[in-house]
């Protein structure tokens, strides 16, 4: 195993000032790298363990105007790696892209950007640590991504200095992965959100591509770990919103899991990721869909709370209750 | 008075009573308990702006016909005959009195300045405007314009422009290249100030006449100071006169209207409104109700008298408490008909209105009178926790009315109950920008640093926008002035001269065109050798226009003190009568000037371009970037890309190296403005806090190197800078309050603003509140002084400017204050939506 100073992660996004992912006010980690994918994931920058370029079309100011994309692109773009029209950057060929972020980091514009920010330890606790005034007695850091078990050393370095330095800390993560890696990772944990998007496994394995088989028995061991936990489950509709989703779902937060979980959140749908995957030259998986209206999506949900309350499970709407 | 855990009830609503986040201008309009409060606020929405002569007639007919006597007692007759004369109106409320003048009317002020007011009848009609409307008569345009002859060169403008000198004209935003903004005073009234409640319950109108007599008894009538002080206290005799007068007239009026109603009802009503202002026409109030009957004559006098606004209305939950503690104490009046008769005084505050010129409605917009501020919460002057029922029950009626006024301020401290950031939190999130939040920490050792008592300054309310002010001792001419920071910054970078200098300026031929420039030169940015250089550039172009704004602001104060005394105000403001001077000269206990930089953030954001584009990686030349801002980015989309991204430091981010700029910027301005001499006998104070002045102060200022284009606004306060490519801070409310906190906020006594937005998904729900609280604790353990907040979506504003009709109750906040926002002018509704929406 490296060293931990060895150890370096990367981290597409440091949000401050986080209100709804753990108790309090929180810095959150956004870790690159996730071998699941959801259809409905809002994060696709995510999807990659390592740093890539997005472009925002129309944030290009124009090449007769600007350029430097294309004077500082390895092949001088010879090979069409920047496809223009109109004057502007519309897409990059990510066959022949090498990566080199060089056109990124000279773009004045941020219409193309980078996904992700190599650091080391210490760099990112170092952004925690800029918000530690604002922690108070509950907040402090929320590991998440992607998902974190994917760079797990990282996040099992920086989860073990932050509680060195005496900061609050908890992860966000599915749990698809090994139970020896997830344990170590938990002895360093004040809290844990996780999800369940699906009781029914080949379900699952379509809306998510993997079976739900091994995050459910590492839920199972987490749940009588004593870590306070919260559970959400996003509402999609005509994916996982049934009746019978709901009660199973409850059943096993009941009878697997002992009801010791401190909240269960029902997160409503959105598609404010959309944008995100025509950044990385990505098809949106749910494109085209027609969805029910918010009033009917509203009624949906709470029919799930209403069942999830009926088995005696602590469930509530949105992520605006606070935790302890 | 601290809320103990006894006190089971803070307002008539739970403390933490959720009205939902950013649901502003949502609803039926019957948010009120009370249905009378919900009929009066229809009625006042549904009443159009009007302008009134009656005022104007009255006091210049008295003007032209006592022209033997001392000119500061022919203004107290004008008071008194207007007083006198003007037609009263009577409605539901339970609070009698207007401003000589019908609900949501103006009148006029033909004495400050009157040539752009009859001009503007034929060039740019009242009822034509697309924002700040008014509608009026045929005759009443042409009683009005009957008076100006009389007025032509007799007003307070007249004279002070008579006073300055060509260097200091061409700093003004009028007659000059606007690195200045005087709206206020140099075209109208003073106010900013508030009464001292408590004297003035405490005598009576007979208590203060008494204390005159006996001051003008002792003086001695052979030296010239008694002579002087003699007509003085003359005049102060007529003002008391006339606002008893006053009162009394509508004791009478009320009983008239009682006898010739049918309905039983209204008729008792109507009597014991008669009732009750009978009591104070000569005497002390005796309860809850006379006492806030009191209070509003107190203050709607005030507006009669001159049209200064930003006339507070002072620390309402401290000076009506004991007749609160009384009146439940004796069970005189329940709690609810206390809460009615409180929403029934909002009202009254939102009636008030105020006409002012084309330019001026771009600078303050909204049709409202400005600056009716209402202090919530703090501490006592012992330095005790002051919060009480009182305080809930202000914000409770904020949010049964959701209207633009008051305007509620509230203090905060750090050892107040829980409960009242929670009030303030809950109230605050429905979006409609009220209540502000002020931080005593900070506020009050700023206060004593500029010679105040500490009681004094312990007692303070907020004024205007954000101005401290020792309530009722102080005649502080806040807001006196918007001092484009920018425009400085832009005159450093080109030796002294307008970035867009040329020979279309109507200054040219005496300016440039006759070998001189605006500034004085203090070098070029194609010439500067080190950043130093740039720095210690705009540090002497500061120099010069503060000395210029200086010497502006003593011809504005020795204007007001020639031609508009005010006889009655000085009646109201500690140690006039005591000292015999009357408040314009000086009478009361504290006197300052308070102009208000603005745009410290771009010129912050500019130096960090400079310094990180040209003397640091050396992307760029000094000259090319001169040329760049010369030709307002023509050609030179890339740096103008550049400098607005993040890969240049900006002010916002928690970023030192830009922060630390900012706090220069701002720093140079407060430096060199402190501790100057007031005509009126003070010291000048600097704030840093624009109202709306961004938006002129921008329209007047070239391209400048943070990477605005030519004319867009400039930053708002102490915030972080948002041009048309986007918002410069990019890294969440936390990152804000560090950067904003790195300012100094205690020599900027006279006020800073932060204006934070909010999208409502942020501020939901109790996980909202609680990182709310926290977030604004560690503000003001940081020494933030002020910060106001905005939850709306973009989706709404968008929508609203699209669909003005279906928000005609939408309130935001614009810098500083309230207004509706389909009374905005286009280009402010633009500039809200451009500010930065805090998506976290």
């Amino acid at each position: 195993m490296k060293k931990a100073k060895e150890i370096k992660g990367i981290v597409f996004n440091v949000q401050r000032y986080t209100v709804h992912d753990g108790p309090g006010t929180r810095t959150e980690l956004f870790l690159k790298g996730c071998p699941l994918r959801c259809l409905w994931c809002a994060n696709p920058e995510g999807f990659h363990r390592y740093v890539e370029i997005g472009l925002y079309v129309d944030r290009c100011i124009g090449v007769d105007k600007c350029g430097y994309c294309l004077d500082l692109c390895p092949d001088g773009n010879s090979r069409g790696i920047l496809t223009i029209e109109n004057n502007v950057i519309t897409s990059i060929d990510r066959e022949l892209c090498s990566n080199c972020l060089k056109c990124a980091q000279a773009c004045p514009g941020n219409a193309l950007v980078v996904w992700g920010e190599t650091m080391t330890v210490s760099e990112a606790v170092r952004e925690v640590l800029k918000d530690r005034e604002f922690y108070g007695s509950k907040g402090g850091v929320t590991i998440s991504g992607g998902e974190p078990l994917a760079q797990w050393e990282f996040t099992l370095e920086v989860m073990k200095a932050c509680k060195k330095a005496g900061i609050h800390t908890c992860i966000e993560s599915t749990f698809y992965g090994p139970w020896n890696v997830i344990e170590q990772i938990l002895e360093y944990a004040d809290y844990i959100y996780t999800d369940i998007k699906h009781m029914d496994s080949d379900k699952h394995k379509e809306y998510i591509g993997a079976g739900n088989e091994l995050i459910l028995e590492n839920l199972t061991r987490i749940s009588k770990m004593g870590i306070p936990y919260v559970i959400r489950m996003p509402v999609i509709p005509y994916h996982n919103d049934s009746p019978e989703n709901a009660r199973a779902t409850a059943a096993f937060i009941v009878d697997a899991m002992g009801n010791t979980v401190r909240q269960v959140q029902l997160l409503a749908f959105h598609e404010y990721g959309r944008v995100k995957y025509d950044t990385l030259g990505l098809k949106y998986p749910l494109e085209g869909r027609k969805w029910p209206d918010r009033v009917e999506q509203k009624a949906r949900i709470t029919e799930i709370l209403d069942i999830m309350k009926s088995y005696g499970v602590p469930a509530v709407i949105g992520s605006n209750e606070s935790v302890d | 008075m601290a809320i103990t855990n006894t006190m089971l009830e803070y307002g008539v609503e739970p403390f933490d009573q959720d009205w939902g986040t950013g649901k502003s201008g949502m609803g039926d309009g019957n948010f009120s308990p009370y249905p009378r409060i919900n009929k009066l606020r229809k009625i006042f929405l549904d009443t159009p702006h009007t302008i009134d002569e009656k005022r104007a007639v009255i006091w210049t007919e008295t003007l032209k016909n006592n022209v033997e006597k001392p000119y500061i007692v022919r203004c107290a007759e004008a008071f008194r005959e207007v007083l006198r004369r003007v037609p009263l109106y009577i409605n539901e409320n339970l609070i009698l009195g207007d401003m000589a003048a019908p609900p949501r009317s103006a009148p006029v002020f033909p004495e400050f300045s009157y040539d752009w007011f009859v001009e503007e009848f034929d060039s740019a009609p009242f009822n034509e405007r697309d924002g700040d409307r008014f509608e009026y008569t045929k005759e009443t345009e042409e009683i009005l314009k009957s008076l100006h002859p009389y007025w032509k060169g007799r007003t307070v403008h007249d004279l002070a422009k008579s006073l300055m000198t060509d260097e200091e004209l061409k700093g003004e935003a009028t007659y000059g290249k606007a690195l200045f903004f005087p709206g206020n005073y140099f075209f109208g009234g003073v106010g900013h100030c508030s009464p001292r409640f408590e004297l003035l319950f405490e005598k009576g109108w007979k208590g203060i006449r008494e204390k005159i007599e006996k001051a003008q008894a002792a003086l001695d009538l052979s030296t010239p100071e008694g002579v002087q002080k003699n007509n003085f206290y003359r005049a102060e005799l007529i003002a008391v006169e006339a606002i008893s007068i006053y009162i009394q007239r509508y004791v009478d009026e009320a009983r008239k209207l009682a006898s010739e109603t049918k309905d039983e009802q209204r008729k008792k009503e109507l009597l014991n409104c008669a009732k009750v202002c009978e009591r104070i026409v000569e005497d002390p109030p005796t309860d809850f109700w006379e006492a806030l009957q009191m209070a509003w004559f107190i203050t709607v006098a005030i507006l009669i008298e001159s049209n200064g606004h930003s006339i507070a209305y002072g620390r309402f939950d401290q000076y009506m408490y004991p007749y609160y503690k009384k009146a439940i104490a004796e069970g005189s009046y329940t709690k609810d008909f206390m809460q009615e008769l409180i929403e029934c005084f909002w009202i009254k505050v939102c009636e008030l209105t105020k006409i002012r010129d084309a330019g001026s409605t771009q600078a303050f917009g909204g049709v409202e009178i400005g600056g009716p501020s209402l202090t919530l919460g703090g501490v006592t002057p012992g330095g005790e926790d002051a919060v009480n029922e009182l305080s809930f029950m202000g914000i409770d009626a904020l949010a049964h009315l959701r209207l633009q006024a008051p305007w509620v301020t509230t203090r905060h401290h750090p050892n107040q109950p829980y409960e009242w950031w929670v009030k303030c939190t809950k109230v605050a999130k429905m979006g409609f920008g009220l209540p502000s939040f002020f931080n005593d920490e900070v506020i009050i050792p700023s206060m004593v640093n500029r010679g105040r008592a500490i009681e004094d300054a312990r007692d303070y309310n907020a004024l205007g926008c954000v101005e401290p002010d020792a309530g009722g001792r102080e005649y502080g001419w806040h807001d006196m002035c918007f001092f484009n920071m920018n425009k400085v910054f832009e005159l450093a970078l080109n030796n002294g001269r307008c970035l867009n200098c040329n020979d279309t300026c109507p200054r040219y031929e005496f300016c440039a065109g006759a070998g001189k420039q605006l500034g004085i030169p203090t070098g070029s940015l194609a010439d500067f050798k080190t950043f130093e250089e740039v720095k210690e550039a705009y540090d002497k172009q500061m120099k010069h226009w503060v000395d210029c704004l200086v010497g502006f602001c003593n011809s504005c104060d020795i204007a007001h003190q020639t031609r508009k005394p005010l006889p009655y105000l000085s009646l109201l403001i500690e140690d006039c009568i005591e000292k015999g001077i009357d408040v314009t000269a000086g009478g009361a206990r504290y006197n300052f000037i308070g102009p208000q930089g603005l745009a410290a953030a771009n010129v912050g954001d500019g130096l960090a371009a400079i310094k990180k584009l040209i003397f640091e990686e050396k992307k760029i030349t000094g000259a090319e970037m001169l040329d760049a801002l010369k030709k307002d980015w023509e050609g030179y989309e890339a740096m103008h890309a550049l400098v607005n991204s993040s890969k240049v430091p900006h002010y916002g981010n928690d970023d030192l190296y830009a922060d630390e700029l900012a706090r220069f910027a701002a720093l140079s301005y407060c430096k060199h403005l402190e501790k100057r001499p007031t005509a009126h006998g003070g010291i000048f104070q600097p704030g840093l806090y624009p109202v709306s002045g961004n938006i002129p102060a921008g329209a007047n200022n070239w391209a400048t190197p943070d990477g605005r284009k030519a004319g867009e606004p400039t930053a708002d306060g102490v915030s972080p800078v948002h041009t048309s490519r986007g918002s410069h801070d990019i890294s969440g409310p936390t990152a804000v309050v560090k950067s904003v906190s790195t300012l100094d906020h205690c020599i900027a006594s006279n006020g800073t603003l932060l204006n934070m937005k909010f999208t409502p998904s942020t501020l939901a729900g109790e996980v909202g509140d609680e990182n709310f609280i926290n977030m604004m604790q560690v503000y003001f353990q940081r020494k933030g002084m002020h910060n106001q907040i905005n939850v709306i979506s973009r989706e709404v504003l968008e929508d609203a400017v699209k669909n003005p009709e279906q928000y005609k109750g939408l309130i935001v906040r614009v810098a500083g204050y309230s207004a509706f926002f389909t009374e905005l002018d286009p280009s402010l509704q633009q500039d809200l939506i451009e500010r930065t929406e805090l998506e976290f």
